[in-house]
């Protein structure tokens, strides 16, 4: 089911050397159950378009529609806490925060209804986290582990898209694997949208559809 | 829940907390501290400016003293307050003739007026401020019993005395005696006139030091009693009046500069005397004063400068080394006004308490640094120049210092003072009307009078606006008088005086006065005490009448207040040029019209 629309897509933001046109009328459908890879060589756009579609930025031409519904007339803020979930290369966790409270933040944060401990509880022991870690600080945590509280983080509020920038990055291969699972799974199993911006061939190679990124450019590939 | 992350951030992170808490407690403490110190030296400063006694001192070029007028070069000053100028016998001043040898026996049941005992004396000194005598001045001397000398004794009213402590234990005297002062006037040859003035005595001074010899230290009277009694000598025992050294108190440092000024516009020519301040003391305190503030300013400055420098930048770099934080939770839907008010709200939580704290320990730091300062800097300030004389000399030469100290504290100055009364000098503003009084006796129409008239009691009255009396000629008309001089004195009679008839048919009575008659005038022939009439005499040219007034009336005659000074002085020890003025009383215009 069409979830996420891009349409006509343009941004340009200036820099010391000069304009750079980020994103050239970039356009694409995204569908729930499914598996997007981005690809692109760095600085083709890929990360201004995971902003643009997260709703941190607006676009100069274009648009981006949830269901249907343009984000420049949505609450962007609340837009993200209630249907996106972010997991990043370097997994943006809070240093001061435990596990679970790292979880529990985008709960608070997206105004979760229930039990909000036990929900996160119940998230990090999906991607794998002992019980006996779940008040460990987050730097206490091997980089694989980390990453696994982010994407516990990034689905607690069970959002309906997870965009992902490079989760593999700062990955070794086996964790690297553990972690593309775990998304494949999110998309497959539990009828998420799952948008991964990677490198990583072999993390493409596991996305159900792959878009290349090139100058600002986004091609079905 | 910002306040909620805000909490935890604080607690989660300690080092940032507590790094950046100590550094805003480190700027407050030192601006605090400094603000302070700086604040408690300017009240210190105002304090001294306040309390300081600022002494103008006018000494003798040469031995013999200096003259009257130039004393009173210096009272026309109006920033002279109060002023001290002392008489002795042994200056020649107070009636000539023995000390104080006879004294009252407290055994005695008889009148103590008349009651002569034999026993060591003790010189008088008469004195118009005995706070500014150099011996109370510099604390060497202080009242032990009583008030010392009064408001009503530096006036002339009452005959006060203060003694010495010697004195008090030699004859068993104490506050609220009455002495006997009795001199023995030599000047007429082949006839002693003995004269006995009774005083009470008021206080009883001690030294505060060890003394040499006791007998230096005399009994005093107020100057007005001196004068007074001086009155009671004959004309030949008036010597010449000279003056060993005068101290006039002034209003503040800056009076100084005015004071000369104006002493030299007034005609002072410096040849006998010079002026001499006591604003050393004052001077040196103020300085160290004025560096610490500098000091404390500049710390404050230096503080605040770099302070608010380190802060915004640490301010700055916190905000920017939480970029990733910032913008996790700007992905994860928090709007970026409560990201950018959650940072602030640790920054305002740990500000508060920090300068909570900081301005607490800033005044503990500012009182230490304080009591440190006191007594390693302004203790020593006030003590380096404080004048020490040596007993056998009458300081006449020398600054007189009070031994002031002054203290700087965050919660209050301390400060130590002059702590007797001072006897100010009464000044008749614009808006005031100054009276005096003194009673004479009439003695008829011509100079010869004096032996053949009865003597009539009667007071003149000195007013410094005769027209508030409503009198017949106003003073502007004064000099249309027919022989008017205006070395002569002029006066003013009741409407219902018998004198008033003839001043209206002839324009003018002559008066001729003599001295007043508060005490007896006794001479001894043998064994038994006489009345003496052997007194001055001076022209007084009645011109006018006077209506109702509040300030005289019945037998009293009005004079302006500067022709009751100039008849005054004639009968005292001063002459009429230079006589030391003093207002009796002084009231609004307003109030009593």
């Amino acid at each position: 089911m069409k979830i996420l629309e891009l349409k006509q897509l343009s941004y340009d933001y200036v820099t010391k050397v000069g304009k750079v046109h980020a994103l050239k009328e970039a356009s694409a459908v995204f569908e729930t159950g499914v598996i997007y890879a981005i690809v692109g060589r760095s600085g083709s756009g890929k990360s201004t378009l995971m902003s643009l579609i997260a709703g941190l930025d607006v676009p100069k031409d274009g648009d981006v529609f949830y269901r249907g519904e343009s984000l420049r007339g949505l609450d962007r803020d609340k837009f993200r806490r209630e249907h996106i979930g972010m997991i990043f290369q370097s997994y943006y966790l809070l240093p001061q925060l435990t596990a679970v409270e790292n979880v529990e933040l985008s709960l608070e944060l997206a105004k979760y209804k229930g039990d909000k401990r036990a929900r996160a509880e119940k998230m990090l022991s999906l991607v794998g986290i002992k019980k006996e870690q779940f008040r460990k600080r987050s730097t206490q945590f091997s980089g694989g582990e980390q990453q696994r509280i982010a994407v516990a983080r990034a689905i607690a509020a069970d959002p309906e898209i997870i965009l992902a920038d490079e989760p593999t990055g700062n990955l070794d291969n086996e964790n690297s694997m553990n972690i593309v699972g775990i998304l494949t799974d999110l998309a497959h199993k539990y009828a998420k949208c799952v948008i991964v911006i990677t490198h990583a061939a072999e993390v493409a190679e596991k996305a159900d559809s792959v878009l290349k990124m090139d100058d600002g450019v986004l091609k079905m590939k | 829940m910002i306040f909620k992350f805000a909490f935890r951030n604080l607690i989660r992170l300690p080092w940032r907390t507590v790094l950046y808490f100590f550094m805003i407690f480190f700027i407050i403490v030192s601006m605090t501290a400094s603000v302070l110190i700086w604040h408690a030296c300017l009240n210190a400063e105002s304090t001294l400016e306040e309390n300081y006694v600022f002494v103008a001192s006018l000494v003798p070029k040469k031995k013999n003293g200096l003259l009257l007028s130039d004393l009173s070069y210096c009272l026309t000053d109006t920033e002279v307050l109060a002023y001290n100028v002392t008489m002795s016998e042994r200056e020649g001043c107070i009636p000539f003739g023995e000390n104080m040898k006879k004294l009252p026996s407290k055994e005695s049941t008889e009148s103590p007026e008349k009651i002569l005992f034999d026993g060591r004396g003790c010189a008088v000194a008469a004195v118009e401020n005995l706070s500014l005598e150099h011996s109370f001045f510099s604390g060497k001397c202080r009242i032990r019993e009583g008030t010392g000398l009064s408001a009503e004794g530096y006036s002339g009213n009452v005959p006060e005395i203060v003694i010495p402590w010697w004195l008090a234990e030699r004859y068993g005297l104490a506050v609220g005696d009455t002495v006997v002062r009795y001199y023995n006037a030599l000047y007429l040859i082949g006839q002693t006139t003995h004269i006995f003035l009774n005083c009470e005595i008021v206080g009883i001074y001690e030294c505060t030091e060890t003394v040499k010899n006791e007998m230096q230290y005399p009994a005093y009277v107020p100057l007005a009693i001196g004068e007074r009694d001086y009155k009671k000598l004959p004309n030949g025992a008036r010597d010449a009046f000279n003056i060993q050294r005068a101290d006039f108190l002034l209003g503040g440092r800056d009076g100084f500069e005015d004071f000369v000024r104006t002493v030299e516009k007034n005609g002072m020519d410096f040849k006998n005397g010079e002026l001499i301040f006591n604003n050393s003391v004052y001077d040196a305190l103020s300085v160290e004063l004025e560096n610490i503030c500098a000091i404390a300013l500049t710390v404050a400055g230096i503080v605040l400068t770099v302070g608010v420098c380190v802060l915004v930048f640490f301010t700055v770099y916190l905000y920017h080394s939480r970029e990733k934080e910032r913008t996790l939770l700007a992905y994860l839907g928090m709007p970026k006004g409560k990201i950018n008010g959650m940072i602030a709200l640790e920054h305002i939580l740990v500000f508060t308490v920090a300068v909570g704290i900081g301005i607490g320990a800033g005044f503990g730091v500012a009182e230490r640094i304080c009591q440190s300062v006191n007594e390693s800097v302004l203790e020593k300030a006030s003590l380096s120049e404080t004048i020490t004389s040596g007993e056998d000399e009458l300081e006449t030469t020398e600054p007189m210092e009070y031994p002031v100290k002054i203290g700087i504290s965050v919660f209050e100055t301390a400060s130590e003072g002059m702590d007797m009364e001072i006897n100010y000098r009464k000044t008749v503003g614009e808006n005031e009307i100054g009276v005096s009084s003194c009673t004479y006796y009439t003695v008829g129409d011509s100079a010869t009078d004096i032996l053949t008239s009865a003597l009539e009691l009667f007071s003149v009255v000195g007013i410094s606006d005769i027209d508030v009396a409503a009198t017949s000629i106003r003073r502007e008309a004064l000099p249309q008088i027919p022989n008017y001089s205006p070395s002569l004195i002029y006066g003013f009679v009741s409407k219902d005086s018998p004198y008033a008839a003839e001043i209206a048919e002839n324009g003018r009575k002559v008066l001729f006065i003599a001295g007043d008659g508060k005490n007896s005038y006794v001479s001894m022939s043998g064994s038994s005490l006489e009345e003496s009439t052997m007194i001055g005499t001076a022209m007084l040219i009645l011109v006018g009448t006077y209506g109702e007034n509040p300030y005289c009336s019945g037998s009293d005659i009005l004079v302006g207040l500067a022709d009751y000074h100039r008849l005054y002085s004639h009968f005292s020890i001063t002459s009429g040029g230079y006589y030391i003025e003093r207002i009796g009383a002084v009231y609004p215009r307003e109030e009593k019209r």
